[in-house]
């Protein structure tokens, strides 16, 4: 078998009450890169190196006790699928009660089960959903894909956070309530004044909810600007590749993919990943990965070596 | 040449590659593998390999009576001057014998009776065959075999017998879930719609597709019965002196413990390897099908 | 489903099989070949006292009029009259079965707390050393039989090295407390005497390791699976990044789930338990069921063995209920979706 080379050299920023959306297909590792940042990767995945900054924290090198301070106070994540990610075995109000009460700050008064119900049950109704208490009172089996989610949400921001991080938080879910899922967290993030992390695939849905995009492709940060700039002008060829891969509705036929594969992991390409199936590729694409770099003026950086200087 | 040929399309048949590669994934497999083809050897060349065959039966050496392990006599002699060592590869014969006839009986008329029971599955077939297994599967195992082999007179014969009579229901509730949850499937339906009589459909379609449980349960179940055997011919019940049957052995060495201890601990530890190796392999065979089930 | 509903409908079924096994034991008895009146009354009785045994005991009506007979015997408590020991079966049970229940009940504490132990430190440690260790072992305590098991643990540790005494339930010089529950700890505890009390354990204690330890070992190896396949399951890692403390996302999130398999095997372990019980009196001369069963089986005491079967097979029952429960009370999704499945 081998060791899976997935991230290489991960470069991106969120400043505070700053949207973030990262685009990429499948397997691009935009999950493996959320959970480095938590910490909470599989058993026999290892960090190699590089370094994550939270808030003035090193997280790579942040020693237990602190880490879960952080987890609790300042960083939350919300899952791809909601089924998995509750216990199937406890009822919503021990896990949602579990996290409200390790958060310690009820008010600075005493965490009694009364105000840890409450407090659940506000948590719970923040996010719409319907008839809070049996919710509670029930197992995740019992409810709806949509309302699971819901729940996971409820308790990533049951108690005060500064960044949330939300994984294809709409992909599991049916088409009908994504949209709803997904406003209702944009309304959240902006009530309480959050930073957010949002990762998709769906190009809608970070077009109508962030400020700045991120398109990874291979492991690595490709390109990076304003939402509305990445949109109407992507200079990567693999984002150009993307935007024109979307069905339009006004009727132009069918859309173009990108032809060729994801990289294999195991023995990823040299130099930049994408040169295996990009139109432009030439010499030194081959033999030296570019850097994301500004490309013209307004924040827009890529890495490609059609933009970098050299 | 004709045999390469035959063996060659056996080969492709049944995925012989591809199953041997899933099996040697884990050593400890075939450590398992090892130990069960060396007890079969042992059994079956018993006569040949066993320094001194003789001893086996109704022989009496008194000069070399309680013999600790020595050159000549590597396990020790018994109180009788027999060679311990030979009595334990005889007594390989003896355990695996049982545990051949008993599956031999047990498999076929478990294993049947199961795949009517998840054919008919609702009907009152389905609840007869399961209702009469289910009383066997009520008591613990030991306790059923000790009571039934109790009421006949004890002898190798009627102890395998017991375990029997006991033994197939296992089969028919292993079985019966495999059956029970194919039956269902689509290409079971499809055979149905095209006429094919049922008969056909449990033997050459459902069938099939449970031997991986079945087959990994009869390896596991060679160490099983040997277990129960022994255990039978420990309290008593078994295969009688001068017969050197393992469990026989380990009971009658009791008697003189702790003194000459290798009268009882030698045959003891041959019981473990036996049951010890047949485990291994049972899981060796479960991998070849989990892999399949995915 | 509730749970109270769940037990209910266990039990319906668990009765309904000891009636059929009650049917089959009965018919084995009475189907061997031999005159039951002449084996009670001995070869030496005449012949008129044989035809009013078997009058009394009714060997000479039809075979389900016997049956009814005997259950309606049952059912009061009467487990009917030894051909050998020649005194109701229910009096020899009382006398050896406790003792025995006390040897199973230790041996079934012993096991649970120490596979429980290994299985979580093995899970915590997996893939190093403690694991690698628990494995291994797990498939040798498997593989050895339960009386090899007492043969061994009674050579190393009463022979060679003298911790344990040999055999029997009390040492020299010490009787046994008046009979209360039957069961030695708990009748010399009743008694005030604690020497007895802590005599008998002392002689306990080997005896239930012998029975336990493979049990153990196996029940440990499914804990530690259990534990890791879920260890990277999406809860876990969800609990994790919520900056839970370790050891609550250990021993609440992770244990909770992986315990289920286990648990269902350990109930097959207690059936385990009650058989090798028998063996294990044996090796350690330990005054319980085994004695008494032996007498029976060599003497051919139909009566008694029937009756025995029958009163384990009761236990055995029992036990299977509470294990069933357990498992309904882990894992909810078990009683709430039998309903529409």
């Amino acid at each position: 078998m081998g060791k899976l080379k997935v991230l290489n050299g991960v470069d991106f920023s969120v400043n505070k009450g700053e949207k973030v959306g990262i685009i990429g297909e499948s397997g691009c590792g935009k999950t493996t890169t959320m959970k480095s940042i938590l910490r909470i990767l599989a058993t026999n995945a290892v960090v190699e190196g590089g370094e994550i900054r939270f808030r003035g924290h090193e997280m790579l090198s942040l020693d237990k006790k602190k880490l879960n301070e952080v987890r609790r106070k300042n960083l939350t994540m919300i899952f791809q699928d909601p089924t998995s990610a509750l216990n199937p075995v406890f009822k919503v109000a021990s896990i949602l009660g579990d996290v409200i009460k390790s958060s310690g700050n009820i008010d600075g008064g005493k965490v009694t089960k009364q105000l840890v119900r409450e407090k659940s049950l506000d948590a719970l109704k923040e996010v719409s959903l319907p008839d809070p208490e049996r919710v509670l009172d029930s197992y995740p089996f019992q409810l709806s894909g949509g309302m699971r989610q819901r729940v996971c949400i409820a308790m990533s921001l049951a108690t005060a956070k500064d960044l949330l991080i939300a994984d294809e938080p709409t992909t599991n879910l049916d088409v009908t309530i994504q949209d709803q899922v997904l406003r209702l967290m944009k309304d959240l993030v902006n009530k309480k004044n959050l930073s957010i992390i949002l990762i998709s695939h769906a190009l809608g849905a970070i077009r109508n909810t962030v400020d700045t995009v991120y398109v990874m492709y291979g492991g690595c940060m490709i390109e990076a600007a304003a939402t509305g700039r990445l949109f109407s002008n992507p200079m990567h060829p693999y984002t150009q590749g993307l935007l024109k891969s979307v069905p339009k509705l006004t009727g132009a036929g069918f859309s173009e993919g990108i032809q060729g594969r994801i990289p294999d992991y195991i023995d990823p390409p040299t130099g930049c990943r994408f040169h295996p199936r990009c139109e432009y590729a030439f010499e030194i694409c081959k033999k030296e990965k570019p850097r994301l770099l500004k490309a013209n003026a307004d924040n827009h950086r890529v890495a490609c070596w059609l933009h970098n200087k050299r | 040449m004709r045999i390469p040929e035959i063996m060659r399309k056996i080969f492709v048949k049944y995925d012989v590659k591809r199953k041997w590669y899933r099996f040697s994934r884990s050593s400890l497999s075939k450590v398992g593998l090892v130990i069960a083809l060396a007890s079969v050897f042992l059994a079956l060349a018993a006569p040949y390999v066993t320094p001194y065959p003789k001893h086996a039966g109704l022989v009496t050496n008194f000069k070399d009576k309680f013999e600790p392990p020595n050159l000549s006599y590597l396990f020790g002699t018994d109180e009788l001057g027999r060679d311990v060592l030979t009595r334990t590869i005889f007594g390989f014969q003896y355990s695996l014998m049982m545990a051949a006839v008993v599956l031999a009986l047990v498999v076929p008329l478990g294993v049947i009776s199961g795949l009517i029971a998840g054919y008919y599955r609702g009907t009152w077939i389905d609840t007869l065959i399961m209702r009469v297994s289910d009383v066997f599967i009520a008591v613990p195992p030991l306790v059923l075999a000790l009571s039934i082999a109790a009421v006949l007179t004890p002898s190798l014969f009627n102890a395998m017998m017991a375990v029997s009579l006991m033994w197939w229901p296992w089969y028919t509730r292993l079985t019966y879930n495999a059956a029970s949850g194919l039956r269902n499937e689509y290409f079971v339906q499809a055979s149905e719609v095209m006429g094919v009589s049922p008969l056909r459909i449990i033997f050459s379609e459902i069938l099939p597709n449970c031997l991986g449980p079945i087959l990994t349960k009869i390896t596991l179940d060679v160490g099983w019965v040997i277990l129960l055997g022994s255990a039978l011919s420990y309290v008593g019940l078994g295969a009688q002196p001068p017969t050197p049957d393992l469990g026989t052995m380990v009971a009658n060495g009791g008697n003189y413990m702790p003194d000459a201890w290798w009268i009882s601990i030698f045959p003891a530890i041959a019981i473990s390897i036996i049951i010890l190796g047949f485990n291994l392999l049972g899981d060796g065979i479960r991998d070849i099908f989990v892999e399949e089930a995915r | 489903m509730r749970l109270s509903t769940y037990i209910l409908k266990r039990t319906g079924y668990i009765v309904f099989s000891l009636i059929g096994l009650s049917i089959l034991v009965f018919a084995l008895a009475r189907v061997l070949p031999g005159d039951p009146a002449r084996m009670v009354a001995g070869p030496r009785a005449s012949e008129s006292v044989v035809e009013q045994i078997r009058k009394t005991l009714r060997f000479d009506r039809p075979m389900y009029e016997q049956y009814f007979y005997w259950v309606n015997d049952l059912l009061h408590g009467d487990l009917g009259y030894s051909l050998v020991t020649r005194r109701s079966i229910t009096a020899d049970v009382l006398e050896y079965l406790p003792t025995s229940l006390e040897l199973i009940f230790l041996a079934a504490v012993f096991e649970v707390a120490g596979a429980f132990m290994l299985g979580v430190i093995a899970g915590r440690y997996s893939y190093k050393w403690p694991d690698n260790v628990v494995r291994v072992f797990s498939y040798v305590g498997i593989s050895i039989p339960v009386f090899v098991m007492a043969i061994v643990l009674q050579l190393l540790f009463t022979w060679n090295i003298k911790i344990f005494p040999t055999q029997g339930m009390l040492s020299q010089g010490l009787e046994r407390p008046p009979v209360v529950t039957g069961m030695v700890t708990l009748d010399s505890l009743i008694a005030g005497r604690i020497d007895v009390f802590g005599n008998v354990l002392w002689h306990m204690v080997l005896p239930a390791m012998a029975l336990c330890l493979g049990g153990m070992l196996q029940d440990a190896r499914i804990i530690r699976s259990g534990m890791v396949e879920n260890k990277d399951k999406d809860y876990v890692s969800m609990a994790t990044s919520q900056g839970l403390p370790e050891r609550q996302v250990m021993f609440k999130y992770l244990l909770k789930p992986s315990l289920i398999p286990a648990v269902t095997v350990m109930g097959l372990d207690i059936a385990a338990l009650m058989a090798n019980a028998f063996l294990v009196e044996m090796v350690f001369n330990w005054p319980g069921f085994s004695k008494l069963g032996i007498t029976l089986m060599l003497n051919k005491d139909l009566n008694g063995i029937v009756a025995l079967v029958l009163v384990l097979g009761v236990i055995y029952a029992v036990a299977n209920i509470v294990v069933d429960v357990i498992v309904a009370y882990l894992d909810p999704r078990i009683r709430l979706m039998e309903r529409g499945e």
